[in-house]
């Protein structure tokens, strides 16, 4: 790992402004917004020193802080603050910005500083690629079914879909062990693996209790959860589908399959769609949570989730009406998502974030961290 | 006796105030000060002792105070508040109204003895509502003028509740203080008078008031016991103070043994007051080292965003209270306190910003360094800035003058400043309000810019 040089303040405020923390300049470091994180007060963590770090252009100390990464939104900051800086919005393009960092093909970096245009380019150029590659070896395969009048999945899709997957989720996790090298882990432990983990998931557990108690935060919570259990369901169902088709005609399993097939686009569909709706809306009761600034990477990353279900959603409906002609199309288009999906978002966008996260919640757990007892 | 001016008019009798009528009245110019409360004194009559040099407040207020009384060209306008102005620099018609003290000025003493007898008790505004005055009353011990004033609202003679005015039928609920007065000095029957000035200058010393704490909820200011403001612990401490000077809390009497002052509260803040109370970074130091000073065990604790030492031998001032003395600074903003419901002691939520980490301390006092804020000049025809302070003609070379010529600004109607800088501000009003003063007088040509209608 080569030691990055220094470059002026100017230029990391630049670009965290233009990744959406346009408050960066009007922090004056007073530290409201730690007292009051309901994380900072579990953990030996200070968000608003990060936040220095970024205005005064120490390149390196960002590289190495993991403290943007413990961050679950809950908003408390933006209250606190004097100054309107909104230092929620300031760690969440901090975050951008380090997954920037971590990445050591640069493509991240180009994802993140292109515009929204460029973006929905790429994807329809991948995924026009896809559907071609697809079409072109798999046409007479899709005819003999249609004539048939049956809906089978592609036998010679996994062998190549295998690989894309193996090679998105290898690009994720060597950036992830970059990141793990940055952060300095396996460096200053002081607590045992199986205390650590004890101790992360019970004060993640107390702390989104904590904040799900608050119907001002709940129904977001509620969401993420929805694209969360949509996403592990649709993974395990697709591996499923793929690996062993029979799964899905035997009795009584197929009753069950079919009903988690419907939940998980519901899931995706809801937990993806709901968020797109509210964070557009321009009506002034609208939870602060949406009005927060949204990258174009994070309507991207949306945008993923939802075609996805929307698109797994109408292909059930038409298979279970037995309109096959209507259902293959969606099941090509279905691809022609994923792919992109598996190639571009997955290692590069926000998706990123759950891997970067257990990593970093894992390290400072690790290292003590987590607040032992209660201060106080 | 001939003045070879016009008048000069000042509008509150606070330091600033005071400052500017000695130095207009040392060159024979006829000065009208005009104040709200019963007595002049302003602020710093309710502190104990003033930084850098902890001299005592009243010590260097009073005399000042006296003086302005030996004038013979000082009109005293105390319990009086201006109503309208009209006009222009060289030239202005003020209308104040003489509010009714039901006290003949000239008969009164000052004694004291109607103020033993009557029943009715309040909360005193002079000790922060610390403790009672009664309804006829003097302001404080040193005041002047010291004259008995009936407070209207709570005489039970003068504005009686409905329900004891049914029972009485007509008759008269109380006369205490009349029967008692040996100067028969008191007047139930004085009316509110209206009195019209032609003056050529007039200079605003009107003042600053405490923003309200409880505005900001999170420190629990009003619902905690032991949350005091900087200025009710100021009265704490004095020893004309509800305690007489003794440090003692309220919810059980005892003396503190760990003390927080919380500064910047309402202050520097978007959401309530943007700008710099100027005084509290070296107030809260003041009062940590007079604590120290009446508790030598006491533990004082600061929590301040920055250490403000803007003046003469302020910074001096500040490391003597490290060193010397022992108080302990840390830089971290308290957002949130909450009670132990048992002890009633308090705890802290803040980042120890040196440390990066939040951190939770506890304490049986807590004094919060609320914000100032401008008393209103809407009867004056200036122009206001963001924070409510009056607009200043140029920042730079005339930080006395207003956009309105031959109105001044001096003192915190200005902008949030001490008393050294107060009473600079002052005497430059003066030399500027005597130059058009006597220009008015001897009818030579005065630059107008702006007219009040």
């Amino acid at each position: 790992m080569k030691a990055t040089p220094y470059i002026s303040f100017e230029d990391i405020s630049r670009e965290i402004i233009e990744l959406g923390g346009k408050g960066i300049y009007k922090c004056y470091q007073c530290g409201s917004c730690t007292a009051t994180c309901a994380i900072a007060e579990g953990m030996f963590i200070s968000f608003r020193r990060v936040i220095k770090y970024a205005q005064l252009g120490l390149l390196d100390k960002l590289q190495k802080d993991l403290v943007p990464w413990l961050c679950n939104v809950h908003g408390d900051c933006i209250a606190a603050c004097p100054r309107d800086a909104n230092p929620c919005e300031i760690l969440a393009a901090l975050r951008r910005y380090q997954s920037t960092l971590y990445d050591w093909t640069g493509l991240s970096r180009w994802w993140y500083y292109s515009s929204l245009k460029k973006k929905l380019l790429t994807i329809i150029i991948l995924s026009a690629i896809s559907i071609v590659g697809l079409l072109a070896l798999f046409y007479s395969t899709i005819m003999n079914y249609l004539s048939m009048n049956i809906f089978v999945n592609i036998p010679g899709l996994l062998p190549i879909g295998i690989p894309v997957v193996l090679f998105s989720i290898g690009l994720l996790i060597s950036n992830g062990y970059r990141m793990y090298k940055f952060i300095g882990g396996g460096k200053d432990y002081i607590v045992s693996f199986f205390d650590a983990f004890k101790r992360v998931l019970s004060f993640w557990i107390k702390s989104e209790n904590e904040a799900l108690r608050i119907p001002d935060k709940r129904i977001r919570i509620l969401e993420h959860m929805l694209i969360l259990a949509g996403i592990i369901l649709y993974i395990f169902l697709a591996l499923l589908y793929l690996v062993y088709p029979p799964a899905y005609s035997s009795y009584p399993f197929n009753y069950v399959l079919m009903i988690s097939r419907y939940v998980a686009a519901l899931f995706l569909v809801i937990g993806a769609g709901l968020p797109f709706v509210k964070r557009l809306s321009r009506s002034p009761k609208i939870h602060w949570y949406y009005k927060l600034f949204r990258h174009s990477t994070d309507w991207v990353g949306l945008g993923f989730v939802f075609a996805i279900g929307l698109t797994g959603l109408l292909m059930n409906i038409f298979n279970d009406l037995h309109i096959y002609s209507i259902s293959y199309v969606l099941y090509i288009l279905h691809i022609g998502i994923v792919f992109p999906f598996l190639i571009l978002e997955v290692p590069f966008g926000k998706h990123n974030h759950w891997l970067y996260k257990s990593i970093a919640n894992y390290v400072s757990a690790r290292r003590g961290l987590i607040r032992g007892e209660v201060l106080e | 006796m001939r003045y070879l001016s016009k008048p000069v008019l000042v509008v509150g009798g606070g330091i600033a105030g005071i400052q500017a009528t000695i130095d207009l009245a040392e060159q024979g110019i006829e000065v009208y000060l005009v104040e709200k409360n019963p007595s002049i004194g302003g602020k710093m009559a309710q502190l104990d002792k003033t930084f850098p040099t902890l001299d005592c407040a009243s010590c260097i207020l009073t005399p000042k105070m006296a003086a302005l009384l030996r004038y013979s060209n000082v009109k005293l306008l105390t319990y009086s508040e201006v109503q309208e102005v009209r006009g222009r620099a060289g030239d202005f018609t003020v209308k104040v109204l003489k509010k009714p003290r039901y006290v003949d000025w000239n008969k009164c003493t000052g004694c004291g003895t109607c103020v033993e007898r009557c029943p009715v008790k309040v909360p005193d505004v002079y000790n922060v509502n610390l403790s009672q005055r009664k309804a006829i009353y003097i302001e404080y011990p040193q005041a002047v003028p010291r004259k008995a004033v009936i407070d209207y609202a709570n005489c039970l003679r003068l504005n009686p509740p409905p329900d004891l005015r049914e029972k009485a039928k007509g008759r008269p609920l109380c006369g205490a203080c009349e029967k008692v007065c040996p100067a028969k000095a008191i007047d139930y029957g004085q009316q509110p008078e209206i009195i019209e000035l032609n003056v050529a200058a007039i200079i605003l010393a009107t003042g600053v008031e405490l923003y309200d704490a409880r505005n900001i909820p999170e420190y629990g200011y009003g619902k905690f016991q032991n949350v005091y403001t900087h200025l009710e612990f100021e009265r704490l401490i004095s020893s004309t103070g509800p305690t007489n000077g003794h440090l003692l809390r309220r919810s059980d009497g005892k003396t503190p043994r760990k003390i927080a002052w919380i500064q910047c509260v309402g202050s520097r803040d978007i959401r309530f007051n943007h700008y710099c109370s100027a005084f509290c970074c070296m107030a809260a130091t003041k009062q940590a080292i007079i604590a120290k000073e009446h508790v030598p065990d006491v533990e004082t604790i600061i929590y301040y965003m920055d250490m403000r030492a803007f003046g003469k031998g302020f910074y001096e001032f500040y490391r003597r209270a490290v060193t010397e003395y022992g108080v302990k600074y840390v830089r971290g903003k308290v957002v949130k306190i909450t009670e132990k419901p048992d002890s009633k002691n308090l705890v802290l939520f803040y980042e120890d910003t040196l440390h990066s980490y939040m951190m939770k301390d506890e304490f049986d006092m807590v004094v919060l360094s609320v914000a100032i804020r401008p008393n209103k000049v809407a009867s004056f025809p200036v122009k206001t800035d963001k924070g409510g302070f009056v607009q200043l003609m140029d920042p730079y070379l005339d930080t006395v003058s207003t956009t309105m010529e031959g109105i001044f600004v001096i003192g915190g109607a200005a902008e949030a400043r001490d008393i050294p800088d107060s009473v600079v501000m002052a005497s430059a009003a003066a030399i500027k309000a005597a130059t058009i003063a006597r220009k008015a007088e001897l009818s030579q040509p005065i630059t107008i810019r702006g007219e009040a209608s």
